[in-house]
């Protein structure tokens, strides 16, 4: 967990350095009348404090604890559902909402090796039909269209 | 007797059949949230208010309220029967639940349960009617010290409660406070962190990131782990005996004080508070020792105390504008995107409204009563709903749902982010409650900050000057500084144990 909490930190310390930039460009103002970059200046020194914090106690105590990163099968698992997801909302840009719903659910059911491909289309479309009636006809919302528009 | 006037006219509204309507629909979902682990009330609570804004705010706000205490009946029942808690807030009620059912008492345990929870709720319930009019004369008289103090407590008692790093608790704080300045800054209209991107100028809506922080992190590390056995023993006698009942009594009452008083606290969160409450009732009780054997008041008190505290929440929320819970800052979301700000003036100028939202919680602890009892069946039904059918399905309804806040794929990129965000943060233990209260908290800290400097121009004497905004920044300070303590022993006594 140490090298984790000192990797964290360091990206923290970046984010607040970060912070500390955007913030100077705006104009910062005086105590006595702070203008837009002014709390934000302090939020990002704040954060830069808690990842060096951060820094110094995984080289004061470090902790023994080790960081439950999944491996195996369930890494498998997780990997499979983050690129399926990262996929759909891309492909639902271009496709739409009902093409890129029918083939994540497919993909991501797939991940699971429980269902047959038969199970997993019927689920998958079954699943995109019943959405698209509840959402977009009987609630009137809107779901993307796609580059495409194909529905 | 005008809290009395007050509280019956909000019964007259929250009686009308379309509110009565939206609070059985609010208290159904609540409680298969709280069956089904995985999605719990906030995330639930962000993802339906898109779908509630174009509801009246009167009926959208009890249904998400009825969401959020509807989850609390609902997790218990698995504990009870799976040894899996529905909501952290039900965990302690597997030690003792699950024993229980074991030992073929499934029934009186979640009839208690059901019953705890209902006397607790009605409790919290008149607590809140006869403390919320005292605050709210008391929260007159703030000004932007005052406010900035009690945001600033706030936010520091939700660091130093969650998790068990207070540098990852305020690093948390920092990124949501970070976050919420992201967009046009209201006093003067520039754009901050924008870099020129459109999406950005509206800032982070707190509905995708909850979901993305707590939805789409849930479905990803419950991906992890393989499919539960479903219990599948006959359940049978709800009704405790008298003995139960007599057992109960007290534990109910210490309970449901305990949730009540704990939940007024921000960043006390129901887990933390059932566990004080087991913890209680253990060291009240005759044989401590016989705790987790399948005791009922193991299940009575904390039951008790965890719907004891939904109701105890709503006063600083609606009182003062300040969530105790991620859930309740999502609601605190939910009443901003409706125009209504929380705080004192909301019980001035919508006192309909908010003693409606009031009376319907005991009108919906009613309903949970009976919902929960008859249909646990139908709730385990749901239960058999295999994982990798349900999960894949969550994740679609959390992306309808950030993509319906602005009509924007941005947001759904948003979501996706944060979801990622989140799985890291838990396999990390980064508490995530700081960040999303910091996020909700963020613009009105930082407008009473800028008030009260320009008000003092420019001298931090004015937070000392005011007696009550010296007292939260004192207490905010000595939170921190218990929470360092705290640490610190812990640390010096592990060292000690292990050489």
């Amino acid at each position: 967990m140490a090298r984790w909490d000192r990797i964290a930190g360091w990206v923290l310390v970046g984010v607040a350095t970060f912070g500390v930039w955007g913030a100077l460009r705006l104009p910062i103002g005086r105590p006595s009348s702070p203008e837009p970059g002014f709390v934000p200046l302090v939020e990002a020194i704040l954060l830069g404090l808690a990842g060096s914090a951060l820094i110094a106690q995984t080289r004061k105590a470090p902790s023994d604890k080790t960081v439950p990163w999944p491996t195996g099968e369930a890494r498998r698992m997780v990997l499979h559902l983050a690129v399926a997801l990262t996929a759909y909302v891309f492909l639902m840009w271009i496709l739409g909402f009902v093409p890129s719903t029918f083939l994540f659910v497919l993909v991501a059911v797939g991940a699971w090796r429980r269902y047959s491909w038969w199970v997993s289309t019927v689920y998958a479309a079954g699943v995109t039909l019943l959405l698209q009636l509840t959402f977009r006809v009987a609630l009137g919302m809107p779901l993307p269209s796609g580059l495409l528009g194909l529905f | 007797m005008e809290t009395i006037q007050n509280l019956l006219f909000g019964f007259s509204i929250a009686l009308q059949l379309q509110n009565l309507f939206f609070c059985f629909v609010g208290s159904l979902i609540g409680t298969l949230i709280g069956v089904l682990p995985g999605l719990g009330p906030a995330a639930t609570m962000a993802i339906l208010i898109p779908f509630a804004a174009g509801l009246p705010p009167t009926a959208a706000i009890i249904m998400l309220a009825a969401i959020y205490y509807g989850a609390m009946y609902g997790g218990s029942s698995t504990s009870i029967l799976l040894n899996i808690p529905g909501e952290a807030a039900s965990v302690v009620t597997c030690l003792d639940g699950y024993q229980m059912a074991r030992q073929g008492r499934a029934g009186p345990a979640l009839g208690i349960s059901a019953i705890s929870s209902f006397i607790a709720g009605t409790v919290a319930l008149f607590g809140l009617v006869f403390l919320a009019p005292v605050l709210v004369d008391v929260a007159l008289r703030f000004g932007p010290p005052e406010h900035f103090g009690l945001l600033v407590l706030g936010l520091s008692v939700a660091v130093s409660l969650a998790g068990e790093s207070l540098p990852k608790g305020l690093a948390s704080a920092a990124l949501g406070l970070m976050l919420a300045a992201v967009g046009i800054d209201p006093q003067s209209g520039l754009t901050r962190y924008t870099f020129g991107v459109v999406n950005l100028m509206g800032g982070f809506d707190v509905v995708v990131v909850v979901v993305g922080l707590f939805a789409i992190a849930e479905v990803l590390s419950n991906a992890e782990t393989p499919a539960f056995e479903i219990f599948k023993g006959k359940i049978a006698g709800f009704w405790p005996n008298r003995k139960d009942l007599r057992d109960s009594a007290a534990p109910i009452a210490r309970g449901s004080f305990v949730g009540f008083l704990l939940g007024l606290i921000p960043g006390v969160v129901p887990p933390v508070i059932t566990f004080v409450s087991y913890d209680l009732e253990k060291r009240c009780s005759k044989h401590p020792e016989l705790f987790g054997t399948g005791r009922i008041e193991g299940v009575a008190a904390p039951e008790g105390a965890n719907n004891a505290c939904t109701g105890s929440g709503m006063i600083p929320l609606f009182v003062l504008g300040l969530p105790t819970t991620a859930s309740l800052a999502v609601l605190l979301g939910a009443l901003m995107i409706h125009g209504l700000q929380p705080g004192p003036m909301l019980f001035e100028q919508q006192k309909e409204f908010v003693w409606a939202v009031l009376a319907s919680m005991y009108v919906g602890n009613v309903m949970l009563l009976v919902l929960n009892l008859p249909l646990i069946p139908l709730w385990v039904s749901f239960l058999r709903i295999p994982y990798p059918l349900l999960g894949p399905a969550i994740i679609v309804i959390c992306v309808i749902a950030a993509y319906g806040v602005r009509n924007s794929l941005f947001d759904v990129w948003i979501m996706l982010g944060f979801g990622l965000l989140g799985y890291a943060m838990r396999k990390l233990e980064f508490p995530a409650i700081p960040l999303i209260i910091a996020l909700i908290l963020g613009d009105r800290l930082e407008n009473a900050l800028r008030q009260s400097l320009t008000l003092s121009r420019g001298s931090l004497v004015v937070f000392v000057e005011s007696p009550i905004a010296l007292g939260f920044l004192a207490t905010a300070a000595v939170s921190i500084g218990f929470s360092l303590y705290y640490r610190y022993q812990s640390r010096g006594v592990s060292a000690t144990t292990h050489g």
